[in-house]
């Protein structure tokens, strides 16, 4: 296992940057999910990591040792490719292979005939062999070694990529959507199995996704990647709870959090829609701001318990153990478009076409400024603080109504 | 109610009728479809292999007005004569050369302007040149650069203090000539062929090989282009054995067969005894037993081959 870090590195293919100083420091045995959407140069990330492509400038340390330039074989990394990348014309057992004798064999050794010549030939194959039966069992495809690749199903052909990746008990995992070949059971449960198989090895791992699920039930910390850039780094209870950046904000949690425009004014925080003041916050400079609201922390009510913002119902959605009820906020139904997940029965309530009333609770508003930052000075509080709509998160008992943003 | 709809609504009434008409079956149409190609065929290959199976059983000469059947006499002459063994000899170890090599050279070609940066086109098209000009025109040139006195290789050979050589009239030097001239022909083929198959290589390959510690040249190539390449090389290599089975032009234009039968090829042999010596019936047999020789070459071949590769 291996300690990374990343300084402040950067890429471009011709003219366009697509690694614009990424600072990044993965912890020894650390599972960490680098999440962004598609050409957010995440992939980029991963095979500069891999010793695949050259950066343009910073350093990447393992263990302290710078590694720029270094051929991926020195580098101790193996690679799982979104693809799987197998060599179609050797049986799995070869593939497996492969790795250990490029490694323990030198060029003269590796010719076919030269093991009737030399023991210690021998006695290096025979290690090799039980190599691939240790990695093989480990991942449950022992009975599969003499199949060619063509011969596997998608999830058999994703665990002979994992078994040739771990082979070598490399110091860091690097795995390129692995899961995104594969059909949405078998996802849930291979997602579960690396986890472990990670967990059980040791192994330092990064892991790219740009699926949200993925890097909230896998990963020890995620990496929001955006246009070049990681926006925030946290585990997935902070970012979804304690967003920095509005973008890191939209991209975790289904449905997407409600933004909505409005202003600051001398430390009260106006809805643009509907110059409703929603919160007081005195540490906020005047100007336009962005107030965000994650669906469970919006409350709707039929009628107006006097403080309410009116919005219109404009469709329902019944989801078993839950109902979204979407609203336009302001300017009728053509408003700005907001979630709500309610229970379904007070979902039941709402009917629509007819103006509810919405009312955000002061402890779950997120407030971003221009840029999309976010305007929390407060942020790094213990999360077992955040308040809650329903006063189900943990460490709700302890919540304290007090608005978030509070002065300084 | 519905047939007066139709009546009274002749564009719909139109609009579903079927597109054949209904004493026509689908059958009929398939036939319909296929048939140009079947009379073609008929014509242009069927019928003439037969004709030549047939004439190989008789003596018939070219102009003469008689025929009668000869039997097995032509087939019995041609295994006890000299020229076809020595022209079957000449023709095999003229494919046994130029097929490795030009296959061997097309694919180095293809790699090496694959993996170059600069320039592919250029080296794409140059090596290509020798395959799309006329075969006979560049005999023609050949033939003056071989020159013994006054072409410049040989004289490539004396400033080089070697001494200079016969290329076409010397009995040895005369096949590996023309085998050289084909490979130069051949090898921007092969190489189009094998610039194709690399094109289909997933670069995800490549980059597994390299993190599997098989990043040198040679071993990239052995791990990952070559085995890949099978199906294509399958196909290069049977391709080529065709190609080289069929060496006329050079043979023509060049040397005629000498000297002394030492580049007598089968095409050629064929050609003399049908339309020069009028022997239609004797050229016949030849055709006959040279066809089913490469039928069976390729059969055999594709089997052979078709065991040791690995398609998608």
């Amino acid at each position: 296992m291996a300690h990374i870090e990343i300084r402040n590195l950067e890429k471009s293919f011709g003219d366009t940057p697509v690694l614009r100083g990424i600072d990044l420091t993965i912890e020894r045995g650390e599972f960490i999910a680098v999440l962004g959407p598609s050409g957010c140069g995440k992939s980029t990330l991963l095979r500069i990591v891999a010793g695949l492509e050259a950066h343009d400038r910073g350093h990447i340390l393992m263990d302290g040792r710078v590694v720029d330039g270094l051929a991926p074989k020195t580098r101790d990394v193996a690679v799982v490719f979104q693809s799987y990348a197998l060599y179609p014309h050797m049986t799995v057992a070869q593939n497996l292979a492969l790795p250990l004798v490029m490694r323990d064999l030198t060029r003269a050794e590796r010719l076919p005939f030269v093991r009737y010549l030399s023991g210690r030939v021998r006695r290096t194959r025979a290690d090799i062999r039980d190599g691939v039966a240790r990695a093989a069992s480990l991942v449950k495809i022992e009975g599969l070694l003499d199949r060619k690749p063509a011969q596997l199903s998608g999830g058999q052909r994703q665990r002979v990529a994992l078994a040739r990746a771990l082979i070598r008990k490399p110091s860091l995992f690097l795995l390129d959507e692995p899961l995104s070949n594969l059909d949405a059971t078998l996802r849930a449960s291979t997602r579960a199995e690396i986890v472990q198989l990670q967990r059980t090895l040791g192994t330092t791992a990064i892991y790219v996704t740009h699926d949200q699920t993925e890097a909230m039930t896998m990963a020890d910390r995620i990496a929001i990647m955006i246009e070049g850039r990681i926006v925030q780094v946290g585990t997935a209870r902070e970012i979804y709870h304690r967003p920095t950046d509005v973008r890191a904000a939209l991209f975790i949690g289904t449905p997407k959090m409600n933004l909505f425009d409005g202003t600051a004014d001398n430390g009260a925080i106006r809805l643009a829609a509907t110059g409703a003041v929603v919160v007081q916050a005195t540490g906020a400079r005047n100007g336009p701001v962005q107030i965000g609201i994650r669906p469970e922390h919006m409350v709707l009510v039929p009628e107006d318990p006097g403080d309410g913002i009116p919005v219109a119902t404009t469709h329902r959605e019944f989801l078993g153990s839950e109902a979204l009820v979407h609203v336009a906020v302001g300017d009728g139904t053509q408003g700005t478009p907001a979630v709500a997940r309610l229970d379904p029965d007070t979902a039941d309530t709402m009917t629509v076409g007819r103006t509810a009333y919405a009312r955000f609770r002061p402890g779950a508003l997120h407030l971003f400024d221009g840029e999309g930052k976010c305007l929390d000075p407060d942020r790094h509080r213990p999360l077992s603080r955040i308040p809650s709509a329903f006063g189900q998160e943990d460490g709700a008992s302890d919540a304290q109504p007090v608005p978030r943003i509070v002065g300084g | 109610m519905s047939t007066d709809a139709s009546v009274a609504d002749p564009i719909s009434a139109a609009a579903v009728r079927p597109a054949a008409p209904p004493h026509l079956s689908n059958t009929a149409v398939g036939w319909g479809f296929v048939l140009p190609f079947l009379v073609l065929l008929a014509v242009f290959v069927l019928a003439p292999t037969a004709a030549v199976v047939v004439m190989s059983f008789t003596d018939w000469k070219l102009g003469e007005a008689t025929i009668s059947f000869a039997g097995f006499e032509n087939y019995r002459a041609l295994l006890t004569e000299r020229v076809p063994r020595i022209s079957a000899a000449n023709t095999i170890l003229y494919a046994l050369m130029v097929t490795p090599l030009s296959v061997a050279l097309g694919l180095w070609l293809a790699v090496l302007i694959e993996g170059s940066r600069l320039g592919r086109t250029v080296f794409r098209s140059a090596c290509f040149l020798p395959v799309v000009s006329t075969t006979v025109a560049m005999a023609i040139v050949w033939e003056f650069l071989l020159h013994p006195t006054l072409g410049p290789v040989n004289s490539a050979l004396l400033l080089a203090g070697l001494p200079p050589q016969r290329f076409l009239s010397d009995a040895d030097l005369v096949l590996p000539t023309l085998a050289a001239i084909a490979i130069w022909e051949n090898a921007g083929y092969t190489m189009v062929l094998f610039l194709a198959g690399l094109k289909s290589i997933s670069g995800e390959l490549y980059d597994a090989a390299t993190v599997d510690g098989a990043d040198r040249p040679w071993e990239r190539f052995w791990t990952v282009t070559f085995p890949l390449l099978g199906p294509t090389l399958v196909f290069v290599v049977i391709i080529m054995l065709l190609r080289s089975f069929r060496v006329f032009e050079t043979v023509a234009t060049l040397t005629g067969g000498g000297p002394r039968r030492a580049s007598e090829v089968m095409l050629f042999t064929i050609y003399q005894e049908g339309f020069q010596f009028f022997q239609i019936g004797y050229a016949s047999a030849i055709t006959v037993i040279f066809v089913l020789f490469l039928l069976v070459l390729t059969l055999v071949n594709f089997r052979l081959m078709d065991r040791t590769v690995h398609y998608k």
